[in-house]
């Protein structure tokens, strides 16, 4: 149900993410999604990549601030109203979606998030929906 | 280890070497110093004044400018050809200031600086690498002859090229390491960037640091990193005392054993100039009681500390000085509120999540002064939530709020963004200058 998803603090300013994006293509790391929050001051850059734990390493030596962390890939159909049901569910019991991020390519569609119970949460999406393998996720 | 019988004398008779020491001294400057016999007139004291060791509150005192005013040789009380050894401190503005030895001079530091390094923890059988910058620096040269003295193995591999003092470290087996705290720090820092735990891969046993204060935060920083055994202990001088080798702690850790049959020490209020009693915090004044080239009579150091009197658990009976809280010439004052670097430094070390290496910023804006802080966020304390990091920051303001009583602006930023040092680390920038 899960797969790896690598966090990486970044300066809220001019040049950082190209930084950060010129280790990962350097490295021959292929970008599969990305979602940025931001302030003022700073940023938290959330992504996908085809090799996670490579790509950690080579942030670490070019001195970035980063960690892979366990994230839920959600198998969902691209179709109105999907999301919206599997929100509903997880409001009935309680869940809450602390941050969440989309990746859709053709048909396919999927949505990668965090909540605040992803036990109870897990058992929803498997009966709704199912979860994206990780090896299909990285090689897209 | 106690290395000489001087430190264990009762008070009455370190107080008796003083006063024979400091009546001679008080001649000899008389005689030989013009600048200081026009001093010495002006306020109408003679040298047969001086009969008590409290007389020489009756002295007037001596500053740094008087040393900037007479270079480079013009204090020296000895001719060129009894000189043994120049040295000047940084001066990071200006002229530097000059200091002169003679052999003697230079024997009574080896052996001032072999005490307090004994004191702090050294032994014969350590092999100690030094990383202060060789050179008109006293630092590296004062322990280097202190730590000889004692008969320690010395690798003297001065500051720079970090990955090589780490290499000479673990090759070598070093079991004692002396650096400014701040160098230190970035040694452990790039250990771990080549992959090496300095807790598991190195042999350290001792840190004898100095050349810039050590917080009680810094201590604590410095056995995260490099394991609760290494013992940390920190000494104090400054090149126009003699460098190194005033006072330094032992290994209980309660304040700096001052080498009092060579150094009187005094504290006064900074304002007023009024000496003031054991135990009250204020500018820490010294007589260098008996160097030949460069004798200095109440210098006034712009360091903050205090005096306690009462004998050690070590055994030593001398005066301990109390960490510095801060130098005088350190302090900012932000908003009408007085703020030495040191407090901001123990708030920010006390804070989980970001690294030992910060920045303080003063600037002007409008009427106002603004107080920004500059941190880096620990590699290995990253987490996926941004909350986290917003966490950090209001942790960082209320913490600096609760000490200072200032609101601050507190940037987080990447690890290895911040300037590092491997002398005495600059770490305040006021701009409104």
């Amino acid at each position: 149900m899960y797969i790896k998803q690598l966090c990486v603090f970044l300066e809220n300013s001019c040049g950082k993410l190209e930084l950060l994006t010129e280790v990962l293509a350097k490295n021959d790391i292929n970008l599969i999604s990305m979602s940025i929050s931001d302030t003022n001051d700073f940023g938290v850059v959330r992504l996908i990549v085809s090799d996670p734990n490579k790509a950690q390493d080579c942030l670490v030596r070019n001195g970035f601030a980063s960690i892979v962390n366990d994230i839920m890939a959600v198998k969902i159909p691209h179709k109105p109203g999907s999301l919206n049901g599997l929100l509903r569910a997880f409001s009935q019991k309680g869940i809450n979606v602390e941050y969440a991020y989309a990746l859709t390519s053709g048909d396919n569609a999927s949505i990668l998030m965090k909540t605040s119970n992803d036990e109870i949460a897990s058992k929803i999406i498997k009966e709704k929906y199912g979860f994206c393998e990780a090896e299909e996720i990285y090689n897209m | 280890m106690i290395w000489a019988k001087e430190e264990t004398l009762p008070r009455e008779e370190i107080e008796k070497i003083q006063l024979e020491k400091l009546k001679k001294l008080v001649v000899r400057m008389y005689e030989g110093a013009p600048y200081y016999r026009k001093k010495m007139d002006e306020a109408n004291v003679k040298p047969e004044d001086i009969q008590t060791l409290k007389d020489v509150q009756k002295l007037p005192f001596t500053t740094k400018q008087e040393m900037r005013d007479n270079y480079p040789f013009k204090m020296l009380m000895v001719p060129m050809s009894e000189i043994k050894r120049i040295h000047a401190s940084s001066g990071t503005t200006g002229k530097p200031t000059v200091v002169a030895y003679t052999q003697n001079d230079l024997d009574m530091w080896s052996e001032c600086v072999a005490r307090l390094a004994a004191a702090g923890g050294a032994t014969k059988d350590d092999i100690a690498q030094i990383c202060f910058g060789y050179g008109m620096f006293t630092g590296a040269l004062g322990l280097h002859c202190g730590l000889e003295k004692i008969g320690a193995a010395i690798i003297p591999s001065s500051t720079g090229n970090t990955q090589k003092q780490l290499l000479y470290m673990k090759d070598f087996g070093t079991t004692l390491l002396v650096a400014t705290p701040s160098y230190a720090m970035r040694i452990a820092e790039v250990a771990k960037e080549i992959g090496m735990d300095p807790k598991k891969d190195l042999n350290l046993r001792v840190a004898l640091v100095g050349s810039e204060l050590l917080t009680e935060a810094m201590r604590t920083e410095m056995h995260k990193v490099y394991g609760d055994k290494l013992l940390v202990t920190q000494n104090y001088g400054m090149s126009e005392l003699i460098g190194p080798g005033v006072s330094g702690e032992c290994e209980y850790l309660c304040g700096m054993h001052i080498n009092e049959d060579h150094f009187l020490v005094e504290i006064i209020n900074p304002e007023t100039g009024e000496v003031l009693k054991p135990g009250e915090k204020g500018e820490v004044v010294v007589t260098c009681l008996d160097k030949e080239a460069l004798p200095l009579i109440r210098y006034r150091t712009r360091d903050i500390s205090r005096l306690f009197l009462e004998k050690c658990k070590c055994g030593r009976t001398t005066a301990r000085m109390e960490n510095l809280s801060g130098r005088t010439d350190d302090m900012l004052k932000i908003r009408g509120v007085n703020v030495f670097p040191s407090q901001i430094e123990e708030a920010l070390l006390s804070v989980d999540g970001i690294g030992p290496h910060y920045e303080i910023i003063v600037e002007k804006n409008g009427m106002s002064d603004v107080l920004t802080i500059r941190v880096e966020i620990a590699p290995e304390k990253m987490q996926d939530s941004f909350a986290f990091i917003s966490n950090l920051q209001k942790e960082i303001k209320e913490k600096i709020k609760f000490i200072l009583g200032l609101d601050s602006i507190v940037k987080i930023e990447s690890p290895n963004t911040l300037q590092r040092f491997e002398g005495k680390a600059k770490r305040v920038i006021d701009l409104r200058k």
